[in-house]
This record gives structure tokens, sequence and C-alpha cells, in this order.
């Protein structure tokens, strides 16, 4: 696996979806590549900060008024 | 979370719902109103928005159980409903939100002061990238996998994209955050966030 190889598949490979033979090809280049390494690091660690956005509570309850709505009530 | 995989008790729901069963209808409502509210918050950054789209796709989806086969998880089939309405706003409305750090609440743990602010501020943060730095197309892959954790398999029924289309959006995506969120003016507050200690990632 080569850097332009390696770098369409780091998605997969933060995904844990690469075969088993990808896998371990990744593997191997991210071991010998600092290069990367480090640009696949630095996605994971972006996703780390996306993924601390909370989730909020809904502001009301919808099941009342999609009821209504459905029903042509106001 | 709800994946592919149907549980037996949401299959009798929905069985029970087409026949009318209100509670049902509750039912199968009640497990998904939190999660599509916030989907619809994440994707319009407006909280008036996400309101309304959710319970536009509610009633939509009220219409229309009907007709739905079970050939995707209820959650699958019901966010498909809620990006087509979402689409159809932004084709409409070409909305400029301007986003107001007020007006997005943020989940109280009892935090001290100062971690609430830097919370909220962090919050404000990824929500400003995801709204005027990651276009709707890159925009809705990334949330529904990396907010929701939907599968690829999921992602491509819910925008209509084949298996590769979605895995090569959701790479570049996933990119154009990477690059707005550091390269942005948000960079100083990420290297803030970094450098006490990844302090970000334990709030």
């Amino acid at each position: 696996m080569n850097c332009s190889e390696a770098k369409a598949f780091f998605s997969e490979h933060l995904d844990g979806t690469l075969s088993k033979k990808s896998r371990a090809a990744m593997r191997r280049h991210l071991e010998s590549c600092p290069n990367c390494r480090a640009d696949c690091e630095s996605i994971m660690k972006s996703l780390k900060i996306l993924k601390k956005l909370k989730e909020v509570d809904a502001p009301r309850d919808y099941r009342t008024a999609a009821s209504k709505k459905k029903n042509g009530k106001r | 979370m709800i994946g592919m995989m149907r549980e037996p008790e949401e299959i009798t729901l929905i069985e029970k719902a087409k026949k009318g069963d209100e509670g049902a209808f509750n039912g199968l409502f009640e497990r998904e109103q939190k999660y599509l509210y916030n989907l619809m918050l994440q994707l319009t950054g407006d909280v008036a928005a996400a309101d309304d789209l959710t319970q536009d796709a509610f009633v939509k989806a009220y219409r229309k159980l009907s007709s739905f086969r079970l050939e995707a998880s209820f959650r699958t089939w019901l966010t498909k409903i809620a990006i087509n309405l979402f689409r159809n706003e932004h084709r409409k409305k070409a909305r400029h939100n301007t986003l107001n750090l007020d007006d997005y609440p943020i989940p109280d743990n009892g935090d001290q002061p100062e971690c609430l602010i830097i919370r909220s501020e962090l919050q404000f943060c990824i929500l400003h990238t995801l709204q005027f730095h990651v276009s709707k197309k890159y925009r809705e892959v990334l949330v529904l996998r990396d907010l929701h954790n939907m599968s690829y398999k999921e992602i491509s029924q819910i925008l209509g994209w084949s298996m590769s289309r979605t895995k090569t959006c959701l790479h570049r995506a996933r990119l154009i955050f990477r690059g707005q969120f550091v390269g942005s003016r948000c960079k100083a507050f990420t290297d803030d966030y970094l450098c006490i200690c990844e302090g970000i990632l334990s709030l």
C-alpha cells in the first residue's frame, strides 16, 4: 500500500470496516510512514472533537402535535 | 441506537401502528423524537427550524406509515423522510442563519461554571464549523455517521447514494471538517483545548 492508497482508506480504517487483508496492509503502511500516521491521527482527533457535540432534549413532545395535525386538528 | 437490525418489539409496534393503534404510534415516536430533533438541529444549526422539521417529519411519517414496507428500520425510514424535508427547506429558504450561543441548550451535567462555559463554547464551535464550513451534502453524511453511528448501508439508503459514493463523501466530509475546524478561526480555540491535556475530551 502506498501513501495515496492509504489516504483513500483512512476513513474505513478508522471505522474498522477494512477487509482483513487491507487492514494488515494499512497497519504496515502506517508503521512505516510518519506522514500518513500523523495525517490519520489528526483525522481521528478531529472526529473525537466532533463527537463531543452533546445531544439536547427535544423542546416538546412531538407525538401529540403529529397526532393532532394528522387528524386535522389545530 | 437502533441500527439495521430491527428489533421484534419495533416490528410489532409498526404492525400495530399500521392498523391505527395510537399507543403503538406513540411508542414508535417516543423512541425517535430526541434523536430526530438533534439530527435536525445538527443539520440546520437553528432551533426553530429543527423544531419545525421534526414535527413535519413526524406528521409525514404518521400519514405514510401504511406504505412502510419494513425494508429498513423505522429510524432509517423516518430519517429519510426528515432529510428530504430538510433538503426541500434548504432549497426554498437558503437560510443564512447566525448561530446564537444562547439559543443552543447545553445539557446540565452539574459542571463547574468554568467547565460549563468551555463545554458550551465547544458545542458552539462544532456547530459553527458544521453549519458554515461544511456544505449540506457533506454535513449530512458526517452527522449521520459520526454523531449517530449510522452504518454505511443505512446512510446509503437514507441519502439515496451508492455505497461507494457514501464512503467517498464521508471521507471527504471528514477531511473538510478537520481542515475547517483546525484551519478556520476556530483554530485558536482548538489549540487551547488540545493543550489543556486534551481537557476538551474529558468535559
